[in-house]
């Protein structure tokens, strides 16, 4: 099976993408990094830690790391499997209450 | 009541019952003196009393006086190891693996994949991967990727670096040795067969709320790959090794992936390059077009965990003509350079079954294919079906065995029996 499309088409869908790049761009400046965790981050997190991390890999229990590491472990799925803010600081404050 | 108290009273009633009785019998000589005595006895006891009770204090207020310096020393150390700002780990993975292709020699193999974390601050992120593999008789020692991060908001993220290829999901997510539930990779990602592995440039991505669900994007400007038109073993393929760009003319591209349920990811990547023939070569501009489908899919059932992934790329780059003086001694010959390669695989894992071995079994089947232009110098269309069981002895530990079942379209079929052990530190 093989796709053969125009260039006309190709630079469609970048320039969709870097459309919506800018729109997010143009946020940047007022936003802030990261939220606070909601008073209800211990059970939110514990459904969110199972349901992103699960996405690609087996879960790791909150045992496996100390606070610290925690701290730079859930940075570095933040990062890489782009989480939102809000499911970042609840799974890293439910591992790190967990642990 | 004290000691010293308790003392007193008996001398005081001793000597009640003394004076009480003198008022009424005169004391005969026997009685007094065991008064005598027993008031001897009882100024001993008091005695013996002070004594131990001065030694108490004294050797409580040792006591404190310790605690005290104690506390003084762990409040140093203590201080001394306060968490900063700063924060560095090392995680990654190693495996230990044995394979035995049919019409190869079985080989032992290990590699050593480290991952260095760093972050100065809540919105910086250092992340680097190095690689340690077993190749014919070398160690081989690789930059996988270095990228720097920094969280411009709560939905965008600016890389730079040598990153993992954002428009090559399983490269992205899932190639360590610990996540991928078979011990080989699928063939159109390994060895950057059709996509790359990583890009060496700028990409901002992230996500945002698109209804109830949510979107994941990444664009990307990189060095890009450059096509091969000087190897008469290889004309035609990309080299995607490109840290220092070749060609001068930018590989853009970028991902998008969906969440139609939260188990449920649909993804479409492309990256497009206008020229990625080398400035030195003769042959003509080739541009290339790579685009790719992923769909990732996890849900917990009743007895279980299920896991179905796919993913699928096509390669256009374009149609030029390789070796055009004849120079090489291979040439002028021309293809249709289009390639497509891809995988689909799904695994079951009865997690939740009251057997102790069972539910650290894993089942997983993936079919895997790479198909080339006719007349490709370094290969034939390839498919294999790959038939898997894992052993998780823990979360992050697995051990696999596989058989694979090779068809080499026109060329001679390589089975295998596969096996890994692999760790996520």
């Amino acid at each position: 099976m093989r796709i053969n499309k125009g260039i006309g088409g190709w630079m469609s869908c970048l320039s969709g993408l870097a459309g919506g790049a800018s729109l997010l761009l143009a946020s940047a400046c007022s936003s802030e990094g990261t939220r606070p965790a909601s008073s209800g981050a211990k059970a939110s997190g514990s459904s969110l830690w199972s349901q992103n991390c699960a996405r690609c890999h087996n879960v790791r229990e909150p045992a496996d790391f100390s606070d610290g590491e925690w701290d730079l472990a859930a940075l570095h799925m933040r990062v890489r499997a782009n989480l939102t803010a809000e499911e970042y600081t609840s799974i890293r404050d439910f591992l790190k209450a967990s642990n | 009541m004290s000691g010293r108290a308790r003392v007193f009273g008996c001398v005081l009633a001793v000597c009640m019952g003394s004076f009480a009785s003198g008022q009424e019998v005169q004391p005969a000589k026997e009685t007094n003196q065991e008064l005598q005595a027993r008031l001897a006895k009882v100024e001993k006891e008091m005695q013996e009393l002070r004594a131990k009770q001065e030694q108490q204090q004294s050797a409580s207020g040792e006591d404190i006086d310790s605690l005290e310096k104690r506390l003084a020393e762990l409040q140093g150390q203590a201080s001394g190891s306060k968490p900063g700002k700063r924060r560095f780990m090392v995680t990654g993975f190693a495996f230990g693996s044995f394979e035995n292709v049919r019409g190869a020699d079985s080989t032992f193999n290990a590699g050593f994949n480290p991952i260095f974390l760093y972050s100065p601050s809540d919105r910086v992120l250092v992340e680097g991967q190095a690689e340690f593999e077993l190749e014919d008789s070398e160690t081989v020692t690789k930059l996988e990727y270095i990228q720097l991060s920094y969280l411009l908001n709560d939905h965008m993220t600016l890389g730079v670096g040598k990153f993992l290829n954002p428009a090559n999901f399983w490269k992205e997510r899932l190639h360590p040795n610990w996540i991928n539930k078979l011990p080989d990779e699928p063939i159109a990602f390994d060895q950057d067969a059709i996509l790359s592995e990583s890009q060496v440039g700028v990409q901002v991505h992230g996500v945002f709320p698109v209804a109830s669900s949510k979107m994941e994007y990444s664009v990307f400007v990189s060095n890009g790959g450059s096509l091969v038109t000087d190897d008469p073993g290889a004309y035609g393929t990309m080299q995607f090794d490109n840290y220092t760009d070749t060609h001068n003319s930018k590989d853009v591209g970028g991902r998008l992936g969906y969440f139609v349920l939260p188990e449920l990811e649909i993804g479409y990547a492309l990256e497009y390059d206008a020229n990625v023939t080398p400035s030195s070569s003769d042959s003509g501009d080739a541009k290339a077009v790579i685009q790719s489908v992923d769909v990732n899919f996890t849900r917990t059932l009743t007895g279980g965990r299920l896991d179905v992934r796919g993913q699928w790329s096509f390669a256009s780059l374009g149609n030029v003509v390789f070796d055009p003086t004849g120079a090489g001694g291979f040439g002028p010959v021309s293809l249709d350079n289009s390639r497509d390669g891809g995988y689909l695989q799904a695994a079951y894992r009865p997690s939740n079954s009251k057997s102790d071995l069972l539910n650290k079994l894993e089942g997983v089947v993936r079919y895997d294919a790479i198909n080339l232009p006719s007349g490709a110098p370094e290969g034939v269309d390839e498919s294999r079906v790959t038939l898997g069981l894992d052993y998780w002895s823990a979360a992050n530990s697995v051990f696999k065995l596989a058989y694979e079942i090779d068809d080499k379209h026109g060329g001679v079929d390589s089975n295998a029996v596969l096996f890994q052990w692999a760790v996520g530190l």
